[in-house]
């Protein structure tokens, strides 16, 4: 009893110690962080669009498995329900592809985004092909449009867009060409590397569908948020399995052979406390600790399990720890030094989470093997 | 005061000021269940100094089959069925509308489309409707409720006489403007 004393204070510290730790860093789910930073401009560029560019954030609905009409209404009150949440920066469904504004802020750029000839041939051709039109039923249109721009780039623009796009439109809301479903596009104000804000966002789709009273209808999404979300999903679940599955059974091995509580308890305070440590020290150097390099380093940190345990196994009967220190000590510094090393070079990748991984493990070596591992009970 | 309450009272009782039975006229419209007619076209726009012209042929087929073809100076065939609308021009690959998808064009059609169902309800949801004149020489006015629509048609007067119609004029927001005077054909 005397003996436990030390060794369940030293527990509970670091137990302590860990919840402060967790507490005071900022966990991020950005899944961008596992891809690669890209050595070039053009790779960088690439990566800040797959990041945080306008593509991420889309989400793409489907609602089917209902009468025409009876889609086309859950559809348009879903829009509704998604804009009043202010979650998402674009909600279409409907006939409103492109704002008033955004169309008239993209006419007034037509010609950088469609370059026009204005030499004298060509400005004939357009002025003609204008008169063309004016005679023509899209005489409207022409007069809009056309008669500000006679090489008639922004047509040229729109039609380009549209491609062969062929969204039918029933009662106000988007139709898939060759089925009964009717389609909704938006898109999250937050990035769509942003796992905590996706699942908000998928949240507030689920909501908003359920409050337009689907019926039997069903609702489909997808999106590179989406796909994000369930990566994330995927990866929280798998390491919630291995760190609990991989937990118990090395409990179940020290239990086969030490059968004491206590050795647990000592083993067990190192792996604590350096977990605390690598968080703290991934917080330090970028900020905020990833999810995934917080639950995979927590379990590559169960290699520390081997320090108390080496030295308990080294120990001969009746030997003072001291001794035993002595006569293992080099070779044990020796094995900490590699593996620390080996696994601080994956500070060097080109991917920040895996970085970050390294930092974890490599900071929360030191201290299991510095401190408390050489206090084991006598 | 009065001058608010007048349009008001004689929409309600659907006789314009001088008798002209709007139910009536429709009813008459409605009887109609096709039409053929050749049309003479003029368009005057603010930006040409000059009007341009062209003829062709219309048919209507109840309820809601329109087509117009024109036949001079440019070959156009202009095909309203229900929701879609089907505009070839000359040789060109036919280009298919949604009628649905662009509210502001469906309300241009019905604009014509309209009056020739003789359906008044309908044309009340989307314009504010005034008749004028009597059943030997009626007018109908057309002003879209639609803001968005405005855009494309300011006002539409459809005119004729008995289940007939005569002329058709469309003013555009900018007030350019498209006058079709239609001869019935047999």
């Amino acid at each position: 009893m005397r003996r436990a004393v030390p060794v369940l204070g030293a527990l509970l510290a670091a137990g302590l110690l860990l919840a402060a730790a967790l507490s005071l860093i900022t966990v991020r789910t950005d899944m961008a962080d596992f891809l690669p930073q890209g050595g070039t401009e053009a790779a960088r560029l690439v990566m800040q669009e797959a990041r945080a560019g306008s593509a991420t954030g889309l989400i793409l609905l489907g609602i089917e498995d209902a009468p025409t009409a009876e889609l086309a209404r859950i559809s348009t009150a879903s829009a509704a329900g998604l804009r009043d949440s202010g979650l998402f920066s674009v909600v279409a469904g409907g006939q409103a592809a492109l704002a008033d504004t955004e169309g008239a802020d993209l006419f007034a750029r037509r010609y950088l985004l469609a370059p026009a000839d204005f030499d004298t041939p060509a400005l004939r051709r357009g002025l003609e092909d204008l008169l063309r039109q004016l005679r023509s039923s899209t005489a409207p249109l022409a007069t809009q449009f056309g008669l500000a721009d006679p090489p008639g780039a922004f047509g040229a623009l729109l039609r380009s867009w549209i491609g062969s796009s062929q969204v039918r439109t029933v009662d106000g809301a988007w139709f898939a060409p060759d089925r009964d479903r009717a389609l909704l596009l938006a898109r999250t104000r937050a990035g769509g590397m942003n796992v905590l804000a996706q699942e908000a966002a998928t949240a507030a789709i689920e909501a908003a569908f359920r409050a337009a009273g689907p019926g039997p209808a069903r609702l489909l999404i997808a999106g590179p948020a989406v796909f994000a979300r369930d990566a994330a999903r995927a990866i929280k679940a798998d390491v919630h399995r291995i760190a609990t599955v991989s937990t118990a059974l090395v409990m179940l091995l020290l239990w086969w052979r030490f059968r004491s509580p206590l050795v647990i308890a000592a083993i067990a305070a190192p792996v604590v406390l350096s977990v605390a440590a690598a968080a703290v020290a991934v917080q330090a150097a970028y900020g905020a600790v990833h999810g995934v390099a917080l639950g995979f380093g927590a379990t590559m940190l169960g290699v520390s399990l081997d320090y108390p345990v080496l030295m308990i196994g080294h120990r001969k009967r009746g030997e003072p720890a001291a001794a035993t220190r002595a006569r293992i000590g080099p070779a044990f510094i020796l094995a900490v030094v590699t593996a620390v090393l080996g696994l601080s070079a994956m500070v060097l990748s080109g991917f920040p989470g895996l970085a970050q991984l390294g930092i974890f493990a490599a900071a929360g070596l030191a201290p299991a093997a510095a401190a408390p591992g050489w206090r084991r009970p006598g | 005061m009065l001058a608010l309450l007048a349009p008001r009272r004689a929409w309600g009782a659907d006789k314009a000021a001088d008798g002209l039975d709007l139910q009536a006229l429709m009813a008459g419209l409605a009887a109609v269940p096709e039409r053929r007619a050749t049309f003479q076209e003029t368009r005057r726009f603010a930006a040409l100094d000059q009007p341009l012209l062209s003829t062709g042929r219309l048919l209507y087929r109840r309820p809601a089959y329109f087509s117009k073809t024109t036949d001079w100076p440019q070959p156009e065939t202009l095909v309203v069925d229900g929701g879609r609308l089907v505009l070839t021009a000359g040789n060109e690959a036919p280009r298919v509308l949604d009628l649905g998808a662009v509210p502001e064009l469906r309300t241009l059609v019905d604009a014509i489309r309209g009056p020739l169902a003789g359906d008044l309800a309908a044309l009340r949801r989307a314009f504010s409707v005034t008749a004028a004149g009597a059943a030997g020489g009626w007018t109908l006015g057309l002003v879209p409720l639609d803001p968005r629509a405005a855009r494309l048609l300011r006002q539409a007067e459809v005119s004729g006489r008995g289940s007939e119609v005569l002329a058709v004029r469309l003013v555009q927001a900018n007030g350019d403007e498209q006058q079709m005077a239609i001869r019935p054909l047999p």
